[in-house]
């Protein structure tokens, strides 16, 4: 009986603690308010500026670089948009909802899913980036909204667009062809260096127009160094993602020059300039052995300097210069082609034994000419007229040159195989070779 | 008794507590009507309306897969795949079985993604079903209606797509059928030889072995939402082809004559069996409606 007294006074004691009324929460509003607030405020925000936002989207920031997007929110949800990519106005309708946080979710495929689309990039998985965005923080003049992706957290900084964007989004593009090297019409060197006032070394820079990113090589203390950088384009030039940091001097944004056709470093207190030039600034070892080892494949060389395409057009009176190949089959087959192929499907071929001269610097020695099965170059005689003359040898002199070619690669192999070969002789003359290989493991 | 007085007055004070003078303010549920655009009202007009279904065509990774990369669906497809999908699955099933049929069994909720959703082998995942209440269709991106003006190579190619999601929803929708009402167990021991290693077989093969496609082996109930999958999307004409040129080789590369022949039969015995099943507990004959199925392939591809 005591006992079932005792339990009434506990469940007493409990209700009368529970119907405490003079519960003070620490905030005037109630959650729902809160959050509902806090959805209308990035909505706000986002539909806050006339020209919309600018932001420079690295996808996925440690293997590609960035695409730059130019956003106009309306109140209707409705999202209408355009990439630096190339000139495409395109919409989507986008919700801000509540999640965690207030969340901004691109809702219907548009410009922008092509970051994620599975089809694009990396088969099945895509570029990397996300749909869907929460907001941090908001700059106190109003003028950048910093997001941040809702899965891996990478930023997405939205900085308030001019009258002059949508105009000068179309500039970035043309930035993308002064990196390129394919349908170059400018004859330069082929190393385009950085050299900054307070460093005692160049960096080398190859980009690689496909991910956005530049392969950098240089030589730090005695010691090769190279690392994957992805590149954002600006109206005037580009950017690292990151600033490369020698002797305390970091350096990251560009500017074109036009008049000089090359960049200026624009960060502030730091002279310098990216220039075509002759000199490789950055020897990597294991290059020869990677690329003619004894397990190395042929492959295609479709992108061809100016000057190099020149040397060969002209030399097959029946078709142009179409593009360079080495044989398809295994290099210690020997011995190996050197194919300059024609427009007309013909194939020159100049017998050729790879020697490695340096880590780097491979020779073609030229052993002969090899003749085809059917069409002109059936006839050595044939093949061996035309190479007598005065641009055939000019040709021979640059292929077989007892000084080499320099190998140097795109990207180092967990992103890729590709790689240029520069004329030691001539480095005005360079072709890039997309190579398939069979030993990719080490 | 005074065990009861104490009960007693413990309820006043319950009921005491629940004073009802409180404010509760307003409500923290938002019953207002979202703003709705043009194919929002359509999927109003045609879908929820009558059959009580949700669309999601909009991004909504809760409804989905989170380590699947995806992307959503291009506003301007919704529609006319959403027209097709009615003309080809639902309405035919709607005549065949009746509204309140297709009405009670039709998935509520329909998730629309536009991209191929990947698996990590490679493979491609083309729908999913949950329980027989939500239902996930990818590659809208990817079907395009409009054949005009296509070569009739073309146009084959470009049925290939929109051939192969219409037999996913009949393949998922038969799922809610069987595990709504199951089919007869005789149906499980037709054909043996049911294996998780289906993907090592090509559909000509499983066909030898009197399962329709490949996947057919993976267990009793894949095959038979596959046997009416399969059936639904080609006319009977290409349904009867299909099953008499079945063929079984030997060793030598000799069509085994009896061989095909007996995969030939467990296939119009499994045919037979759904007929029945379909016919005698959903009241529909498979046969109308794939024919009324056929007719509206037919008007599409030419």
């Amino acid at each position: 009986m005591r006992k079932i007294h005792l339990n009434i006074i506990c469940s007493m004691l409990v209700l009368f603690t529970a119907c405490d009324n003079d519960f003070e929460s620490e905030f005037d509003l109630a959650p729902d308010e809160r959050a509902a607030i806090a959805v209308k405020e990035f909505k706000d925000a986002l539909t806050s500026s006339e020209h919309g936002w600018l932001t420079h989207y690295y996808p996925n920031p440690t293997k590609l670089g960035s695409y730059t997007f130019h956003f106009i929110f309306d109140e209707t949800g409705v999202v209408n948009m355009n990439w630096d990519y190339y000139d495409f106005p395109d919409e989507s309708e986008y919700s801000v909802k509540m999640f965690e946080k207030p969340v901004l979710i691109f809702d219907t495929y548009s410009k922008f899913s092509k970051m994620t689309d599975p089809e694009i990039g990396e088969p099945g998985k895509g570029f990397g980036g996300e749909l869907e965005f929460s907001m941090t923080k908001k700059s106190v003049d109003g003028d950048t909204l910093y997001l941040e992706e809702r899965v891996s957290g990478d930023p997405m900084v939205l900085v308030r667009a001019t009258a002059q964007t949508t105009t000068q989004l179309r500039e970035y593009a043309k930035h993308t062809k002064h990196l390129e090297r394919a349908d170059e019409q400018v004859v330069v060197p082929f190393y385009f260096n950085l050299s900054v006032e307070g460093w005692d070394t160049k960096v080398n820079m190859v980009y690689s127009g496909d991910k956005i990113i530049a392969f950098l090589n240089y030589v730090d203390k005695g010691e090769v160094k190279h690392e994957l950088m992805p590149i954002n384009y600006t109206h005037e030039g580009f950017e690292f993602h990151h600033p490369v940091v020698l002797n305390g001097i970091g350096v990251k944004s560009f500017k074109y020059d036009e008049a000089k056709n090359q960049f200026v470093v624009t960060d502030a207190g730091v002279t310098g300039t990216f220039k075509y030039e002759a000199d490789c600034p950055a020897h990597i070892e294991g290059m020869t052995d990677k690329f003619f080892g004894p397990k190395t494949f042929g492959g295609d060389a479709k992108i061809v300097s100016p000057k190099l395409a020149n040397l060969i057009d002209g030399i097959y009176p029946d078709a142009a210069f179409n593009y360079f190949s080495t044989d398809p089959y295994v290099a210690s087959w020997g011995p190996s082609t050197f194919k300059i192929n024609f427009a007309d499907w013909t194939t020159l071929k100049i017998a050729v034994s790879y020697k490695k001269k340096t880590e780097d610097v491979v020779e073609m020695e030229f052993l002969g000419y090899q003749t085809e099965w059917s069409g002109p170059f059936v006839d050595l005689e044939y093949i061996e007229g035309l190479m007598s003359t005065e641009k055939g040898q000019a040709i021979l002199d640059i292929v077989a040159s007892p000084k080499g070619w320099t190998i140097v690669p795109i990207e180092l192999k967990e992103y890729g195989s590709s790689y240029y070969l520069v004329s030691n002789e001539d480095p005005e003359m360079y072709m890039c070779f997309g190579l398939n290989y069979s030993d990719d493991e080490d | 008794m005074k065990k009861y007085i104490c009960f007693l007055m413990l309820g006043l004070l319950f009921l005491g507590a629940c004073s009802s003078d409180d404010d509760l303010g307003e409500s923290l549920i938002d019953t207002s009507t979202p703003e709705l655009n043009e194919v929002d009202e359509w999927i109003r007009e045609n879908y929820t309306y009558p059959y009580n279904v949700e669309v999601k065509y909009k991004w909504d990774n809760s409804e989905l897969d989170n380590t699947k990369i995806l992307t959503p669906t291009t506003l301007d497809r919704v529609i006319p795949f959403l027209e097709k999908m009615k003309e080809i699955w639902v309405d035919p099933y709607a005549k065949n079985g009746g509204e309140d049929f297709m009405k009670a069994y039709i998935p509520k909720q329909m998730v629309l993604v536009g991209s191929h959703n990947y698996e990590d082998n490679g493979g491609i995942v083309l729908g999913q079903a949950e329980g027989g209440r939500k239902i996930t269709i990818f590659d809208l991106n990817y079907i395009d209606f409009d054949l005009s003006g296509l070569n009739s190579w073309e146009k084959r190619r470009a049925m290939e797509p929109i051939l192969r999601v219409f037999k996913t929803m009949h393949h998922e929708f038969g799922h809610i059928l069987h595990q709504t009402i199951a089919y007869p167990v005789e149906y499980k021991k037709l054909t043996t030889g049911y294996t998780s290693n289906w993907m090592n077989f090509g559909d000509s093969e499983a066909r030898g072995m009197g399962f329709i496609t490949a996947y057919s082996l993976l267990n009793p109930d894949e095959d038979f939402v596959e046997m009416l999958s399969e059936f639904l999307t080609r006319s009977n004409e290409d349904w009867n082809e299909l099953i008499d040129k079945i063929k079984v080789y030997d060793e030598n590369y000799y069509t085994d004559e009896d061989a095909s022949k007996l995969a030939r039969i467990k296939i119009r015995e499994k045919e037979k069996m759904i007929a029945d099943y379909m016919l005698q507990i959903w009241k529909i004959d498979i046969y109308k409606l794939q024919a009324d199925i056929a007719a509206v392939l037919d008007e599409l591809s030419n």
